[in-house]
C-alpha cells in the first residue's frame, strides 16, 4: 500500500473517475457527474479551478484539441488521467472504502443497497 | 466565440488573468454548451436560471481564485510542481491600467476590511453614525419618492385635473394649488355646464365626501363615503373588481340608488362575498343597492373611503348656482397640455358668463390632480428631507474626520507604500475604499433603520402623508439606500484621500514614523470640518427652538372659549326625522335634557357647527351694514342658549339668545365681535339685520347682542361670525356640548346611553373637546414638526460636539511633546488648560457665527412654519448659539485637563 496521502477533494476524485472512463473536455466531464449525482449542478467555476489545480498537481493532463461530435465543430480542450492521478484515485478509493466500512459497522447505510 | 452572450464572457472576467488566458475559452465554451442545452428543453426561465447559477458560482470562485493568486508568494510556489510565472502577488501597487480594476478593488476591500476588524470601536462608532444617517436619509427620500415623484396610480394620471371655480377677484391673476382656499366647489348645475360645453374635459366627474351610517348589523356603523357621479370612475380608468362602476344612466334624474364598495369594506364588512352585488343597504335611513366592489389599489378621494354612491336626485335637481360643494376631476383630452386645456375652458367659462350674468366674473380653473393630492405636505416632507440631509452631511463630516487622523497614523505604512512605487491614484483609491466600505455598512444598518421606522413614521404624520397607501419597500428603497451609501463613502473619504495623495515620501521616512506629525494644514482641514458641523447642528437646533416658541405661542393663544371639561357629541339624524323641523326639535330637546340629567353635567348646549368639530358652510348672505346692504359669503352656526354658558363665550354687548326666543317670535341673531368690526365700525349693531340668501330661508334676522371672537383653529384669528337660535331654525344635525364639573371621559359612557335609549340606530361618537384640540391640524402637525427636528437637531448636536471632542484630543495627542516642554518651561495647569480651550471655543464660535449666516439666509423657509415668531428671533438664537457654545466648551474641557497630565520627562524622551 502506498505511503498514506490526504485525499483528493471529492470533486477531483470525481473528476478522475469519469476521465477513466475515456477522455473528455470540460463541459461532458460536468455533464458526466451531474448524471451520476442526480440534482448536483457543476458549474464552469469551480470544475476549471479543480482542473487547474489537477493539471498542476500531474494528476490530468491535455491530451490534444478535437471537436466533440455531439455539440458543434468547435476544437475542445480534451483531458486524460496520467498514472499519478489513476494512483491518487486508487489511493482515494480505498481510503473511501475503509470509511464506508466503518460507516456500515455503526449501522449507517441500513436499508440501503449494498452499492 | 460570438454566440457566447456578453454576459459569459463579463462573468470570466471574475477570474484573475492567468486563470483567463489559461481557462477563459474554455469556461465561454463551458456557458455556451450550457445555454444550448438550458434552451432545448424549452422550459421557460431556464436560461435565467442558468444565467443566476453561473453569476454566483463565477464570483465566488473568481474572488477566492484571486485571493489564493494573492496569497501565495513566489516563495511558497517554489515546489508547485508546474509552476508558472504568475501575476504579481501582494498589494498590487505597480500593475496599472483599467484591466487591472477589478484586482485593485478586490485587494483594497480586503486591506479595508482587515483595518477596520482591527479597530472594531472605531469601524462601530462610525457604522452607527452613518447608520442613522443614511436610515434617516433613506427613509425621507423615499416618501418624498412615492408623494412626490411618482405618478399617481392611475393610467396616464398626468392628464387627471381638479377642475375649480375661481374668482379672479380673490385669486389673482394666477391661482394655485398652494392656496386651495382660493379654489370653489361648485353646484350640480355648474358642473354640468363644464361637463357638456367642454370637449377638452374627456371625462368629468363630480364627487363630495359623505359620511353615512350603515344600519341593519348589531350596531349601527358610521362610514366614510363619498357621492359620486359615473364620470369620477371614467376618469381614474380603474375597473372594478367585482360587478360594475357607475354608468352616465345612474346619474340620471329618477335613477336608483346605488353603492360601489371599497375593497376594505368588502372584506371587513361582508367578508368579501361575491354574493354581496344586489344586496340592499340601509346607509342614513335610504336603500342604496351594492352594484360593485372596487380593487384596494383604489383610494379616492382618500385612503379613507369606504365606500361610493350615486347623488340623490335632490342634489341633482337643486337649481343653486351661486354656492357649491362638489368637487370636479376630469380627464383631459389625450394628446393635450394642461395650458391648452386652460384656454379651451376660458373660452367656456366666457360662453357660461353670456348666458349667467351673475356669474361673469368666474372663471374655470384647472389644476393637476396630483398637485392636488400632494397639497401643502409637499413643503413640509422637503423641509424635512433637507433637515435629514442636514444631519447626513454632519454625520459625513464626522467620519471625514474620523478617517483623516486615522490617515495620519498610517501615515507611515502609506510613505513605504509609495517608496515602494505605488502611485498616489492607487493611495487615494484605498482610501476611498475604506470609506466606501464603512458607508456600504453603514448603509446596510440604515436600509434596516429605515425600513423599521416607516410605518410608526407615517402612522405619526398627523393628518396622514397623502398617497400613504401607496408607500411599499420595494426595489427603490433598495436603490435609494445604496446611492446614498456611496455617494456618503466617496463624500467622506474625499478629503482623507486627496491627503493621502500629497503625503511626501521623505517626509515620513525621516521622520521614522513617530514623533511630530501635524502640520498646520491638517489640523486646519479638521478645524474647518467641526466648524461646518456646528454651523449645521446650530441651524438645525436653531430652527427646533424657533418651533418650540411658536409653539408655546400657538398653545398659550386665547381661542375666546373654555375647552377644559367639555364633551363634545355630534348627532346626525336618521332621514325618520328628516321630514319636518319639529321632529328633529323634539328630538334633540329630549336629548339634551337625558344628557343634563346625567351626575356631573352642569350645561349642555348644541351647536350646528362649533370649533374643532368640524363642517362650517358658508352661505351668501346680505347685511345691513354702516355702508348699506353689503353681499357676502358668511359663516354662521345655529346653537341653543345654552351654548354660551356651556363654552363660557363671554357677552360683549346687548343680550345672549334665550328660551324666549321662539319660532313665534322675531326672528334675532347674536353676532360676534369680529363681525361688529368689519361691518359697523363706528356704530352699534344692535338693531341691525342680517338676511342668508338660501332657498326657503330668505328672511331679515335683528341682531340682538355682540359675543366674544372664537377661534377656529389656532392659527387663524376669528373671522366674522352669527349665531341664529336652534328654535328658530332647526336642523338634523347637531354637536352636543356637555359641560362637565368632573373628569369629562367619566361621563362619555352614560352620553351613548342616554342617546341610544331615545334611538339605538344612531351612531354615538363622543370627544372630549381638548383632545380634539390636540389633535387638530393646526396643533398636531406644528407638535410633529418639534419632535422630528427637535430629535434631529438633538442627533446633530451630538455629533458635532463629538467632532469638536475628536478634533482637540486629537491635537492634544500630536502636540503632547509641545505641551510637555512648555509645561517643563514652567507654564501653568491654568495656561495650557487655557489653550485648548480657546481653541474648542474659537471652533464654536466660527461655526455659530456661519450657522446664524445660514439660518438668516433660510428665514423665508423657516418662517413658514412659525407662528408669530420672528424666524430671526434674537432671543432663541443666541440660547442657541450659547447652547452650543457650552457643549463645545465641555467637548473641549476632557482634552484639555488630559493636557495638563502630560509629562514632560516622557515627553522630551520621545524626542
Amino acid at each position: 500500500m502506498p505511503k498514506e496521502t490526504p485525499s483528493l477533494k471529492t470533486l477531483a476524485f470525481e473528476i478522475l473517475l469519469v476521465l477513466l472512463e475515456r477522455e473528455r473536455h470540460g463541459y461532458s466531464i460536468a455533464r458526466a457527474i451531474e448524471q451520476r449525482r442526480n440534482g448536483v449542478r457543476i458549474e464552469a467555476g469551480s470544475l476549471y479551478r479543480t482542473l487547474r489545480t489537477m493539471l498542476r498537481d500531474g494528476l490530468i493532463e491535455e491530451s490534444e484539441q478535437r471537436p466533440d461530435p455531439e455539440l458543434d465543430d468547435e476544437r475542445r480542450r480534451y483531458f486524460k488521467v496520467t498514472s499519478a492521478g489513476r494512483d491518487a484515485a486508487t489511493t482515494t478509493a480505498r481510503q473511501f472504502g475503509t470509511l464506508v466500512d466503518k460507516a456500515r459497522k455503526l449501522d449507517l447505510l441500513k436499508g440501503e443497497a449494498n452499492r | 466565440m460570438s454566440r457566447v452572450p456578453f454576459f459569459y464572457r463579463l462573468l470570466v472576467r471574475f477570474f484573475p488573468s492567468h486563470f483567463r488566458r489559461e481557462f477563459g475559452r474554455d469556461m465561454e465554451q463551458f456557458y455556451a454548451d450550457r445555454l444550448r442545452e438550458a434552451q432545448s428543453g424549452g422550459r421557460p426561465g431556464a436560461a435565467l436560471s442558468q444565467w443566476s447559477h453561473a453569476a454566483f458560482d463565477s464570483a465566488r470562485n473568481g474572488m477566492s481564485e484571486r485571493a489564493a493568486a494573492l496569497r501565495a508568494s513566489p516563495a511558497s510556489t517554489h515546489n508547485a510542481p508546474r509552476w508558472k510565472p504568475r501575476a504579481p502577488s501582494g498589494p498590487p501597487e505597480r500593475r496599472g491600467g483599467w484591466r487591472s480594476l477589478p484586482t485593485h478593488v478586490f485587494a483594497d476591500t480586503r486591506h479595508s476590511v482587515r483595518l477596520l476588524a482591527k479597530k472594531p470601536g472605531f469601524a462601530l462608532s462610525a457604522i452607527v453614525t452613518l447608520g442613522l444617517g443614511i436610515g434617516a436619509s433613506t427613509l425621507m427620500l423615499s416618501v418624498v419618492d412615492t408623494v412626490l415623484l411618482k405618478p399617481l396610480p392611475y393610467p396616464d394620471s398626468e392628464q387627471l385635473v381638479g377642475v375649480y371655480r375661481i374668482d379672479p377677484e380673490v385669486t389673482g391673476p394666477s391661482p394655485t394649488v398652494s392656496r386651495l382656499s382660493t379654489l370653489f366647489a361648485v353646484p350640480y348645475e355648474v358642473f354640468e355646464d363644464w361637463r357638456d360645453m367642454s370637449p377638452v374635459l374627456e371625462s368629468a366627474g363630480a364627487y363630495h365626501t359623505s359620511s353615512a351610517t350603515l344600519t341593519g348589523g348589531d350596531r349601527a356603523e358610521r362610514l366614510s363615503g363619498a357621492g359620486v357621479t359615473s364620470g369620477v370612475f371614467t376618469a381614474l380608468d380603474i375597473p372594478a373588481a367585482l360587478g360594475r362602476r357607475f354608468i352616465p344612466a345612474d346619474d340620471e334624474v329618477g335613477a336608483p340608488s346605488l353603492v360601489v364598495l371599497s375593497h376594505g369594506l368588502w372584506q371587513d364588512q361582508f367578508g368579501a362575498d361575491p354574493g354581496v352585488l344586489g344586496r340592499q343597504l340601509s346607509l342614513s335611513g335610504v336603500q342604496y343597492t351594492v352594484v360593485g366592489v372596487m380593487p384596494q389599489e383604489f383610494r379616492f378621494p382618500f385612503a379613507r373611503t369606504q365606500l361610493w354612491m350615486t347623488f340623490s336626485d335632490q342634489r341633482k335637481t337643486s337649481p343653486v348656482r351661486n354656492s357649491g360643494y362638489l368637487q370636479v376631476i376630469a380627464r383631459i383630452r389625450s394628446g393635450v397640455g394642461l395650458e391648452q386645456a386652460q384656454r379651451e375652458v376660458d373660452a367656456v367659462a366666457q360662453r357660461i358668463g353670456e348666458v349667467h350674468p351673475a356669474e361673469v366674473e368666474h372663471g374655470i380653473g384647472l389644476f393637476s390632480y396630483k398637485d392636488l393630492v400632494v397639497g401643502s405636505t409637499g413643503v413640509g416632507l422637503l423641509i424635512l428631507l433637507g433637515a435629514v440631509g442636514l444631519v447626513l452631511i454632519i454625520a459625513c463630516a464626522n467620519i471625514a474626520n474620523l478617517l483623516l487622523v486615522r490617515a495620519t497614523e498610517r501615515r507611515r505604512e502609506l510613505g513605504i507604500r509609495q517608496a515602494l512605487g505605488a502611485g498616489r491614484f492607487r493611495l487615494m483609491a484605498q482610501h476611498l475604499n475604506e470609506s466606501v466600505v464603512l458607508s456600504l455598512a453603514g448603509g446596510l444598518t440604515g436600509l434596516i433603520i429605515a425600513v423599521a421606522t416607516r410605518g410608526p413614521f407615517i402612522n405619526a404624520v398627523p393628518g396622514g402623508v397623502p398617497r400613504a397607501g401607496e408607500i411599499a419597500v420595494d426595489y427603490r428603497v433598495f436603490v435609494i439606500a445604496a446611492g446614498i451609501s456611496v455617494l456618503t463613502g466617496l463624500l467622506a473619504g474625499v478629503l482623507p484621500a486627496l491627503r493621502a495623495g500629497r503625503t511626501a515620501v521623505v517626509d515620513v521616512l525621516q521622520d521614522g514614523g513617530r514623533g511630530f506629525v501635524g502640520g498646520r494644514r491638517r489640523n486646519r482641514t479638521n478645524a474647518a470640518l467641526v466648524v461646518s458641523e456646528i454651523a449645521l447642528a446650530f441651524v438645525l437646533l436653531a430652527v427646533a427652538g424657533l418651533l418650540v416658541k411658536s409653539f408655546s405661542r400657538l398653545t398659550s393663544v386665547e381661542r375666546g372659549f373654555e375647552a377644559a371639561g367639555v364633551l363634545v357629541m355630534p348627532v346626525t339624524l336618521p332621514t325618520q326625522y328628516r321630514q319636518s323641523p319639529v321632529d328633529a326639535y323634539v328630538f334633540f330637546e329630549e336629548l339634551g335634557d337625558r344628557l343634563a340629567a346625567i351626575p356631573g353635567v352642569e350645561e349642555v348646549g348644541g351647536a350646528s357647527q362649533m370649533p374643532f368639530v368640524g363642517g362650517m358652510s358658508f352661505p351668501p348672505t346680505s347685511i345691513e351694514a354702516s355702508s348699506g346692504i353689503v353681499e357676502d359669503i358668511h359663516h354662521f352656526s345655529v346653537v341653543t342658549p345654552e351654548y354660551f354658558g356651556a363654552m363660557n363665550i363671554p357677552t360683549v354687548s346687548g343680550r345672549l339668545l334665550t328660551a324666549a326666543d321662539r319660532w313665534s317670535t322675531d326672528p334675532v341673531i347674536v353676532i360676534n365681535e369680529a363681525m361688529a368690526r368689519k361691518y359697523w365700525p363706528e356704530e352699534n349693531p344692535l338693531g341691525r339685520r342680517v338676511r342668508r340668501d338660501i332657498a326657503g330661508d330668505s328672511i331679515w334676522r335683528t341682531v340682538v347682542g355682540v359675543v366674544g371672537d372664537v377661534r377656529w383653529n389656532m392659527d387663524q384669528e376669528a373671522f366674522p361670525d352669527y349665531y341664529i337660535p336652534y328654535a328658530q331654525n332647526s336642523l338634523w344635525f347637531h354637536t352636543m356640548v356637555l359641560k362637565t364639573a368632573i373628569e369629562p371621559t367619566a361621563i362619555i359612557p352614560a352620553a351613548r346611553e342616554a342617546l341610544w335609549a331615545i334611538n339605538g340606530d344612531i351612531p354615538a361618537r363622543v370627544w372630549v373637546l381638548e383632545d380634539l384640540i390636540d389633535q387638530s391640524a393646526s396643533v398636531a402637525g406644528p407638535r410633529f414638526g418639534i419632535y422630528v427636528l427637535g430629535s434631529l437637531s438633538a442627533l446633530a448636536a451630538i455629533l458635532a460636539v463629538l467632532g469638536v471632542y475628536g478634533v482637540l484630543a486629537y491635537a492634544v495627542e500630536q502636540r503632547a511633546n509641545e505641551i510637555g516642554i512648555r509645561i517643563a518651561l514652567g507654564a501653568g495647569t491654568r495656561n495650557v488648560v487655557r489653550a485648548v480651550l480657546q481653541r474648542g471655543l474659537i471652533m464654536a464660535g466660527v461655526g455659530v457665527g456661519i450657522g446664524l449666516g445660514i439660518a438668516v439666509a433660510i428665514s423665508r423657509i423657516t418662517s413658514a412654519m412659525l407662528y408669530e415668531v420672528s424666524p430671526t428671533d434674537p432671543v432663541t438664537l443666541t440660547i442657541v448659539g450659547l447652547l452650543v457654545a457650552g457643549a463645545a466648551l465641555i467637548a473641549s474641557y476632557i482634552p484639555a485637563r488630559r493636557a495638563t497630565k502630560v509629562d514632560p520627562v516622557e515627553a522630551l524622551r520621545m524626542e
